[in-house]
């Protein structure tokens, strides 16, 4: 029977368009379907920024029908549907609006750890090692080539010297572009910490790869410093899914916005071929396609499966929702540090990714942040503070922020979350203004991960002792975190269909024409950002993907 | 093509390399001073100023380019036994000068300056003739005046001598003269040893020029064109749009002697000090610059390092601020209106001799001597950033003083 | 972004807003914006109102740092209306006063351009371009007054 398309893709985030992309350039008939709307130019959403009173991650993307219609948290506090405080809240957010929630991202893209990919075998076995950690089906090795192209497709800048073979991580191919510079206050962190210890592990900070314009790429230009990547760059310097949802359509793929797709039908053998969407009009369609790749990121696309009973004879659709416990610290240098200056943030820390520490409790990175206390309301609390308590006005008044915000400093970690079973995503009884339901979140962090957490304060401890910090605040709850955006897990990758939804090559178990692209499937997290990675295993999939369709036209010609 | 085939036609090739490289570095750094930064400076809105500083940034990184490409060229040079040539006349330069038969002049952001980039960096293996003429032509300028030659190929001449010359009779300059990367602040940086390091060296700065056919909008012509595009675009919808300051067509500061007779004198008197510093400044750093490039590093290397470290110091802290600052204080009054500029002005001088000791003497005392002139000017009004520029050299000279050197 | 933006001020009000600005700010500022934060704090409700604050200053027998710090921001009851305008120049933005965490409105985007604030930080307007790449890795070329080296 003949399909409508080839292939529909369901998402166009970073992972959805460069998989269309790849697809439509190899002569595939793509549709890309989207829930949400184009964003308004730049310019104007840079404006939206401007005038916003929470300067949040969605303040430039606000938009009243598309936060109606494509609803996430980044729009609606209340969407996820999680039982309430003091238990633990599932925070992180995504963007669903044409080219996905890399509008904004700050960029980094750091890969997984050889280790990342074998915890199990290399770290299993002990009484504190998660019972839920699992090897991924693949190796760092499998990946790497994948890594290498996923770098010169999204346009990154490193340094080859400094990230070559970290951990045991070889890296086959030299950066496209050379480093972001790394900025002052990064060289001065440096300067006092490069070369000390924490526990016998050594401080070393290194430029953090990121997707992020070092010179012209791509018909970008370089980073021009605008320091608000989060939320949105500018200037096009970061990297974001539009880009490739240009290359998309460009190469033939149709793009159908505000499109929300609540439904996949399975036929008797198993396969997928049809698509039900809901426009914002309220118009309900289909569309068939011989193949059909979903990418709507970690919370849509388990919540799609289990409305639509598919690809859950595991039971593990939506399970092993995952994150990154991130937790900022501040403090204040006794010189200046200049903040406010460059992207968020240039250099980390990834000396305590990996090691046997990992048998009892999760590795992390870090990051020196070039944001100062923005997060503390920096300079507005410190301009209120002067005038109100202080009575400064004038030349003293400025003396008085000269003297404490550029000396102001933030620290980050972000902290491997292990999987278990019963952190996931479900369908809630609320429903949205289209019918479809809330997700339903259940998430606690693992004590593994709390190990990590606790760690890594006392790192951040130390770090601000060594530079001598004073006004040190590290919060009062040692088990605090914030969600880092990175919402991972819940279709996870493995060898054994009763134990994952999708195969090595991201092809569904249980349908053998139904293909899975993102963070999803990542069976295990390490502590990197995951866009690269996501990038990676995407354009791997296209490949399978596009040798799939191939087999499937040589087989109906003949 | 005529064929490159002795050490000294290579040689006097990267010397007119080294000089069209430093002089286009000038003309873009002066169009990128004169982009206004504050709303408060009038005629733009924010909308507007976003895009002003987004080409402020563009021209500033493509002028960084520039300045990597002098440093390729001066490895180049020593890599086969020449020293770095620093010189270039001073500005205007006719447009007979170079193969490019375009002017080298110092002008503030517009058309006709944009249009004289496009020029420049125009590949030599262009298609689009006809679409680049019809928008050089907006302009008003009659397109078939413009008599198209390219930087490409003079490379391409430099190229054939690199290819054709014997590889063991050229280079014979020490690999230890080579300036790599973690010296200077440019990770491009290549350090010419062979003909495959040469070669290297050659493509890089072509190709990040005009680019090749599938990638020419990451080329600086790409990007000029579409900044023209841009400003085109910007000037039919925003009537009152003045992105640029209103400063001088290649100014000099007068202090000294041998310049164009088409330059402009400033006259203001605290301006012309404030210029003078600048080609001081100017005219230092690449003595530093041109002396640690020639020098061999073993045994010295934190002598080069510090005396690289502090010059490139100069470009960001003191080159760039003085620079605006310029161009925010008022020309004179014959000029009506108009504000200054920095002229690149460069003056007789010796180059810094090779003993390290010796050399570092010299950049001592004329480190202090332009403190000196600095701390005099900060008794007088000057604008932010020339104030700034004034600070940071008396910072600077006393970095240099005492830091070790051993 | 609050209140009218074409709305006329009386041009004594405005050159009083902007001396009184002038004094708290330590800046040179610029008219336009003068006026467009005057509207606003004129038609936003503060305690004290606007218009109450700048008769104060207006009967100081000289306009000069001293006496405002004396006579004006010594008050209890005038700092936090003095605390707005300050705010305003330097960020474009308006405090809550009565919510705790703190909680902020801006103005117009040009407002939020023009803030004063991070050029005495020296740095941008976060969504300004600071300049050319890799400009982050040197102290600023705007370096904050009387730093030490």
């Amino acid at each position: 029977m003949t399909q409508d398309f080839d292939i529909v893709v369901v998402g166009s985030g970073v992972a959805g368009a460069i998989t269309a992309y790849r697809l439509a350039q190899a002569g595939a008939r793509v549709v890309i379907l989207e829930a949400g709307s184009r964003n308004p130019p730049r310019a104007q959403m840079v404006g939206a920024y401007a005038t916003a009173a929470i300067k949040n991650p969605h303040s430039p993307y606000v938009n009243a029908e598309a936060d109606k219609m494509a609803p996430t948290s980044d729009s609606s506090p209340d969407y996820y549907d999680q039982p309430p405080p003091p238990h633990t809240q599932y925070k992180s957010n995504y963007e669903r609006r044409t080219g996905g929630s890399t509008w904004h991202w700050l960029g980094h893209t750091p890969r997984m750890l050889r280790s990342d990919f074998k915890m199990k075998s290399l770290y299993g076995g002990g009484r504190d090692f998660p019972a839920d950690m699992v090897d991924w089906p693949i190796d760092y090795d499998d990946l790497e080539p994948w890594y290498c192209e996923a770098e010169r497709e999204l346009g990154v800048a490193g340094d080859h010297a400094q990230w070559n073979n970290l951990f045991n991580s070889p890296r086959s191919q030299p950066f496209p572009m050379s480093m972001i510079w790394p900025s002052y206050s990064d060289q001065w962190i440096a300067a006092r910490l490069d070369g000390k210890k924490f526990e016998k592990i050594e401080y070393r900070v290194r430029s953090t790869p990121s997707a992020r314009n070092s010179q012209l790429y791509d018909g970008r230009p370089p980073c021009a410093g605008n320091s608000i990547c989060v939320p949105i760059c500018p200037i096009g310097a970061k990297y974001d899914g539009s880009v490739h949802v240009g290359k998309a359509t460009a190469a033939g793929a149709l793009l159908w916005e505000r499109c929300v797709v609540n439904g996949l039908t399975a036929g008797k053998d198993g396969s997928v071929h049809a698509v039900q969407f809901i426009t914002w009009g309220g118009e309900q369609r289909t569309v068939t396609a011989r193949l059909v790749v979903l990418a709507a990121h970690a919370i849509e696309t388990p919540k799609l499966l289990l409305m639509s009973k598919l690809a859950n004879k595991s039971g593990a659709v939506g399970r092993y929702l995952m994150d990154h416990l991130s937790k900022s610290t501040f403090g204040l240098a006794p010189e200046n540090l200049y903040p406010f200056r460059g992207p968020p943030s240039t250099s980390g820390i990834e000396s305590f990714r990996d090691g046997d520490f990992r048998r009892k409790q999760a590795g992390f990175r870090l990051s020196l942040n070039n944001d100062g206390w923005l997060r503390k309301n920096a300079p507005y609390a410190e301009i209120i503070d002067l005038v109100m308590k202080q009575k400064k006005i004038g030349a003293a008044l400025q003396a008085g922020l000269i003297d404490r915000v550029p000396r102001q400093l933030r620290l980050s970690c972000s902290v491997e979350v292990a999987p278990d079973f019963n952190n996931r995503v479900e369908l809630s009884t609320t429903r949205d203004a289209l019918g479809i339901p809330h997700p339903k979140i259940t998430f606690t962090p693992p004590d593994y991960s709390y190990r990590g957490l606790s760690r890594a304060n006392r790192v951040m401890a130390d770090m601000f002792q060594r530079i001598q910090a004073t006004e040190i605040d590290l919060g009062t709850d040692d088990k605090a975190f914030d969600g880092a955006g990175h919402i991972m897990g819940t279709c996870r990758m493995g060898a054994d269909p009763k134990q994952s939804v999708v195969d090595e090559e991201l092809r569904c178990h249980d349908h053998k024409n139904l293909f899975i692209v993102g963070s999803s499937v990542f069976p295990t997290v390490g502590s990197p950002n995951p866009t690269l990675t996501v990038a990676a295993l995407a354009l791997r999939a296209a490949k399978t993907i596009a040798g799939q369709l191939g087999r499937r036209s040589a087989r109906a010609r003949s | 093509m005529k064929a490159i085939r002795s050490r000294s036609d290579l040689l006097k090739l990267l010397c007119e390399a080294a000089e069209l490289e430093h002089g286009i570095a000038c003309s873009y750094l002066y169009a990128g001073f004169s982009l206004k930064r504050d709303l408060s400076e009038g005629g733009m809105t924010w909308q507007e100023q976003q895009m002003v500083r987004r080409w402020a940034a563009q021209i500033y990184f493509i002028a960084s380019q520039e300045m990597l490409h002098l440093a390729l060229v001066w490895n180049l040079t020593t890599a086969i036994g020449g020293t770095p040539y620093y010189l270039r006349p001073n500005f205007p330069q006719d447009s007979k000068y170079y193969p490019l038969n375009a002017r080298l002049a110092l002008e503030p952001f517009g058309m006709e300056c944009l249009r004289r980039f496009i020029v420049y960096e125009r590949p030599s293996a262009l298609n689009a003739e006809h679409e680049l003429r019809m928008l050089l032509a907006v302009l008003g300028e009659d397109a078939a005046d413009i008599e198209f030659g390219s930087i490409g190929e003079l490379y391409a001449l430099i190229e054939s001598g690199f290819k054709s010359i014997p590889h063991e009779e050229l280079f014979i300059g020490s690999p230890a003269q080579q300036m790599t990367r973690d010296l200077v602040h440019f990770p491009d940086l290549i350090a010419v040893t062979d003909r495959d390091t040469a070669l290297r060296a050659v493509h890089t700065i072509t190709h990040q020029g005009e680019g090749t056919s599938r990638d020419r909008e990451d080329s600086h012509f790409g990007a000029f064109v579409s900044i023209l595009k841009e400003f085109l675009d910007s000037k039919s919808h925003g009537a009152n749009f003045a992105p640029a300051r209103p400063a001088l067509v290649n100014p000099y500061s007068g202090l000294g002697r041998g310049y164009g007779a088409s330059a402009n004198p400033i006259e203001q008197p605290l301006t012309q000090q404030a210029a003078g510093l600048f080609d001081s400044a100017y005219g230092l750093m690449l003595r530093m610059l041109a002396w640690s490039f020639e020098v061999e590093n073993t045994g010295i290397e934190a002598i080069v390092s510090k005396f690289c470290r502090v010059a490139i110091d100069f470009m960001p802290r003191v080159l760039l601020p003085l620079g605006e600052g310029l161009m925010l204080m008022p020309a004179g009054e014959r000029y009506r209106g108009r504000t200054a500029g920095p002229g690149f002005g460069l003056t007789r001088h010796v180059m810094l001799p090779a003993a390290a000791d010796n050399a570092r003497i010299l950049c001592q005392e004329r480190l202090q001597e332009l403190s000196q002139i600095a701390v005099s000017l900060l008794k007088q009004s000057l604008p932010d950033p020339a104030k700034a520029a004034c600070v940071h050299i008396q910072q600077l000279a006393n970095q240099f003083r005492a830091e070790k050197m051993s | 972004m609050v209140g009218p933006m074409n709305e006329s001020v009386p041009d004594k009000t405005l050159d009083q807003f902007i001396k009184l600005s002038e004094i708290l700010t330590d800046c040179e500022l610029d008219v336009e914006q003068g006026r467009a934060h005057l509207v606003r704090l004129l038609s936003t409700p503060l305690v004290p109102p606007i218009q109450e604050v700048l008769k104060r200053f207006e009967r100081l027998p000289r306009h000069s740092l001293a006496e405002v710090e004396r006579k004006m921001v010594s008050d209890a009851a005038l700092r936090s209306t003095l605390c707005q305008i300050v705010l305003l120049w330097y960020t474009s933005a308006l405090r809550d006063t009565v919510s705790d965490p703190l909680v902020l409105r801006f103005g117009s985007e040009q407002t939020y351009f023009g803030g004063l604030v991070w050029h005495i930080l020296g740095a941008h307007p976060p969504g300004l371009s600071g300049g050319y790449f890799g400009h982050w890795r040197y102290r600023p070329d705007n370096e904050p007054n009387g730093t030490p080296m």
